[in-house]
């Protein structure tokens, strides 16, 4: 049954990937998403700290548990103390790239996800938070 | 069949002229890029012709991880082996085309009969004459060639023959 509501993940290493990818499995498990929507917010969260570990090198995942109103569903914010994203508009463009990944994948978090939102008023690094509902 | 003591997260089998590689749960960079090298080696010596890569038990396929992986067929069809992914669970797919990665020409098969079905011209030896797919055009068979061949389709009976 419910663990705590919330979990941090701190991302410094590649395999801290894989151990986001996985709590992502088990949060999302545990809300009830069907094993496809599980798969489909665990990629997003892979993306999401691939990002962080490419470009900011450390950085963390927080995964939430959401209930608003009996709607139940997931949160996950990545943030990092990078370099940030100089012009969102272009990041969110699909196949723009800056680093020599494939590109921030952003556009693809954002049709995984229900909800994207970037926060454009913080100074240093990147902060992305997403949502999926059940 | 044999297996490689490769890392645990992959093993791969060798059936005729066609290779397998199942992946297991997690995939992790590290992971691809030495399996990367050890199946390129494989094909190299042993004169693999298909490839067939079964992602049936991973979960979750990041972009960077398709990448490699499309990398890899690449590769592999430079060296003349033909891949075919297999076993790629739904949400991966809907995470695959919502992550709008370009995908190239993969061949793909929902279960590994399937596969080794598509397959079976190119990594079994020709027989009756016959060219099989890609694997013999342009081939002159030889006396060495017809002994092969005898011994495949030996080979082969006594495989029916188990089953």
């Amino acid at each position: 049954m419910p663990r705590s509501n919330t979990t941090k993940i701190r991302i410094s290493k590649e395999v801290h990937i894989a151990k986001a990818v996985y709590e992502t499995h088990t949060f999302a498990a545990d809300i009830g998403f069907n094993v496809v929507k599980q798969n489909m917010i665990a990629t997003a969260v892979s993306e999401l700290a691939r990002n962080i570990f490419v470009y900011a090198l450390k950085g963390e995942i927080i995964i939430k548990k959401l209930d608003r109103e009996g709607m139940k569903g997931i949160q996950i914010t990545a943030q990092d103390e990078g370099g940030g994203i100089q012009d969102i508009g272009l990041a969110m463009k699909d196949n723009y790239s800056t680093g020599d990944t494939l590109g921030l994948g952003l556009p693809g978090v954002k049709r995984l996800m229900d909800e994207f939102s970037f926060d454009d008023k913080r100074k240093i690094g990147t902060k992305i938070t997403v949502k999926k509902w059940l | 069949m044999e297996s490689t003591n490769i890392i645990s997260p992959m093993s791969m089998h060798m059936s005729m002229k066609c290779l397998v590689v199942s992946l297991g749960a997690a995939l992790d960079d590290q992971l691809l890029v030495q399996g990367q090298k050890s199946i390129l080696d494989k094909i190299y010596v042993d004169g693999v012709r298909g490839l067939i890569i079964d992602l049936s038990a991973v979960p979750v396929i990041d972009s960077l991880n398709m990448k490699m992986l499309c990398d890899m067929a690449s590769m592999a069809k430079l060296l003349g082996a033909t891949s075919i992914f297999t076993g790629l669970r739904p949400g991966v797919v809907s995470a695959l085309i919502d992550l709008d990665l370009d995908l190239g020409d993969i061949q793909t098969t929902v279960t590994l009969d399937d596969a080794l079905q598509t397959l079976r011209p190119i990594i079994t030896p020709n027989i009756d004459g016959e060219h099989g797919g890609e694997a013999g055009e342009g081939d002159v068979p030889t006396e060495d060639d017809e002994n092969l061949k005898e011994e495949a389709v030996l080979e082969e009976e006594a495989l029916y023959a188990q089953e």
